[in-house]
């Protein structure tokens, strides 16, 4: 640092110069020159200290202000030395001691004692405040560290608060979803609860009103019966009276006896028959409806397979072929799903297009833990304004040529979707259709299960 | 046969009934038939005629609007005279349940009504010759 390299040089200045004023009492004490070495030495020193001080100087204003003075007073104090080393060299003894007494000496080192004093005081304050700024600079320099510790701190803070507010949101859009999740399961429960005891109110009333439809039904064909009798006994009676007593005979009875009375009799029995028909497919319904499912391991591919050589011969007389794929293993009602699938395979085969033999495809997939099938026939398939009517009970679409009640897809609905499925239909009018059926792979047992 | 067979036919049904004792009739069974339309008058017959020690044979509906058919089942089979008294239940009810049921509480013969009047009338007539050769124990 310059300001304690002034100071260094100055106290080297001072000393010189002391050196130079011990060396000059010594020899003037003991006239040996060996005494001298110092003021030999501080002949060279104090210019050297003087160069220096000079060189640094013209950064320090104080300095140079009083470098001249500086120089004045080391000449004259090694000047005094010179002069008294001189006087004692010439032998005069006497005036070098005059020379010290005068007391010139003194006043020069006093002096040059207070210039370098002051300067070194100054220097000290120089170099103190400069410590102080260092200090300052060094503080600003902690504070800034500080400060940057502080703010990556912060920022960590920040981040981890951020994170962690996104980690409650998200918590709690979590518990909310759950929440809601909940809740939709429960109402999906309570709806699924509604459905199933409104189902089984609707079995039950199947189940009354198809008995208690019934006993009329006996009594109505029962009679009819009987009055048919009745009806043969009179038109023999009246053949008889035809015969011997024709002019008993009156105009329209021939035509009642013998045409309207067996028509009316074939209407009631028709529609009586018919009405047993519907009856009893209610009543089978309800019955299937009513009927506990216990869940077995089917092997699909066997049992449509089985299914298939069922209708074997049918499908042979007509040159056609059903085509059974490989099929996943279910765990449900084997009896219900058998039917559903002899239900819809039977159709596949019963509505077939007279201008091609017939081709049914059956196959089925895995999807999760649900299993898809697939049974597409090349049949006449069904015009887009009847495919949801197929479904419904006693209806039918198409041309009426096949025998049938309209029962077939409406059992297969019904059963489908107490095995926990579900069944859609696909149809081109003249093309074909396809019914896509999905089941869970295990079937669960719900509460419409439980009674039988 | 020491007494003739009293038939009792226990039907709520007037039109059933008059339909099942024609066909009886015609299957050439003359026995008298006592017929009751609803259960409570039968249960009463049934149970209070102690004196009368005819052999009796019933024909029971189980629809009842009173009380069920296998209730007076039940009652009949449950009685220290009657329970021997063949039962032949003959109602409309298919139900493989109810059938089980009548069967264990101690019924005789199970007939379903058919709607189809030609098997109805098959069936009673059957019924009937069957009544005609069938060995009916008398009242202890």
């Amino acid at each position: 640092m310059a300001d304690q390299a002034i100071k260094t040089s100055l106290t080297g200045l001072l000393g010189a110069a002391q050196d130079a004023e011990t060396a000059q009492r010594g020899f003037m004490l003991t006239n040996d020159e060996q005494y001298l070495e110092p003021y030999h030495l501080a002949r060279v020193d104090m210019p050297r200290y003087l160069a220096d001080l000079e060189r640094m100087a013209s950064n320090h204003p104080d300095v140079q202000a009083r470098l001249p003075e500086l120089k004045g007073i080391a000449a004259e104090r090694m000047g005094l030395v010179e002069r008294s080393v001189a006087f004692m060299k010439a032998g005069d003894r006497q005036a070098s001691l005059d020379q010290l007494n005068s007391g010139l000496g003194k006043t020069i080192m006093d002096r040059l004692r207070a210039i370098t004093s002051e300067l070194s005081a100054r220097q000290d304050t120089v170099i103190k405040e400069g410590q102080e700024n260092l200090d300052r600079s060094q503080g600003w320099g902690l504070f800034v560290k500080l400060a940057t510790i502080a703010l990556i701190v912060a920022l960590a803070l920040t981040t981890a608060g951020i994170i962690n507010r996104f980690v409650r949101d998200l918590e709690s859009a979590q518990t909310e979803l759950q929440t809601v999740n909940a809740g939709l399961e429960r109402i999906v429960d309570e709806r699924t609860g509604d459905i199933l005891r409104a189902n089984e109110e609707i079995q039950r009333f199947a189940y009354i009103v198809s008995h208690d439809l019934r006993a009329p039904l006996v009594n109505i064909m029962g009679f009819t019966s009987e009055l048919e009798a009745i009806g043969k006994m009179v038109s023999r009676q009246y053949e008889a009276v035809a015969e011997r007593a024709p002019d008993l005979m009156l105009a329209d009875t021939p035509e009642a006896v013998n045409n309207d009375l067996p028509e009316a009799i074939g209407f009631i029995r028709n529609s009586t028959a018919k009405m047993d028909r519907l009856i009893n497919a209610i009543l089978g319904l309800s019955r299937e409806g009513r009927r506990v499912l216990t869940p077995v391991s089917v092997d699909m591919t066997t049992l449509v397979s089985e299914i298939a050589g069922s209708l074997k011969h049918q499908v042979d007389a007509a040159g056609g072929e059903i085509v059974v794929g490989k099929l996943p293993t279910l765990l449900t009602d084997k009896l219900a799903i058998e039917q559903v699938f002899s239900n819809l395979i039977e159709n596949a085969v019963k509505y077939v297009d007279q201008n091609r033999p017939p081709l049914v495809e059956i196959a089925g997939y895995k999807e999760g833990s649900q299993c898809r099938f697939e049974i597409k026939d090349n049949g006449r398939g069904i015009e887009e304004k009847d495919l949801e009517r197929v479904f419904e009970l006693f209806r039918r679409a198409g041309r009426q040529d096949r025998p049938g009640e309209g029962l077939g897809l409406a059992f297969v609905r019904a059963a489908v979707r107490r095995l926990g499925g579900t069944i859609s239909i696909k149809s081109e009018f003249g093309k074909g259709t396809t019914f896509s059926l999905k089941f869970p792979e295990k079937m669960q047992l719900s509460r419409s299960n439980t009674h039988g | 046969m020491a007494d003739p067979v009293t038939i009792i036919m226990i039907e709520d049904d007037m039109g059933h009934a008059r339909l099942i004792e024609k066909n009886i009739r015609r299957a050439g069974v003359n026995n008298e038939i006592k017929h009751f339309d609803h259960g409570g008058a039968a249960m009463e017959h049934l149970l209070g005629t102690r004196s009368h020690n005819a052999p009796l044979l019933i024909l029971l509906d189980l629809n009842l609007p009173d009380m069920s058919g296998t209730e007076i089942l039940e009652k009949l089979k449950a009685d220290d005279r009657l329970h021997r008294a063949p039962v032949i239940v003959l109602t409309t009810t298919d139900d493989k349940v109810e059938i089980q049921r009548c069967y264990d509480l101690g019924c005789n013969v199970y007939i379903t009504k058919p709607v189809e009047y030609e098997t109805f009338a098959a069936a009673i007539r059957q019924l009937g010759l069957f009544l005609s050769v069938m060995q009916v124990p008398d009242p202890e």
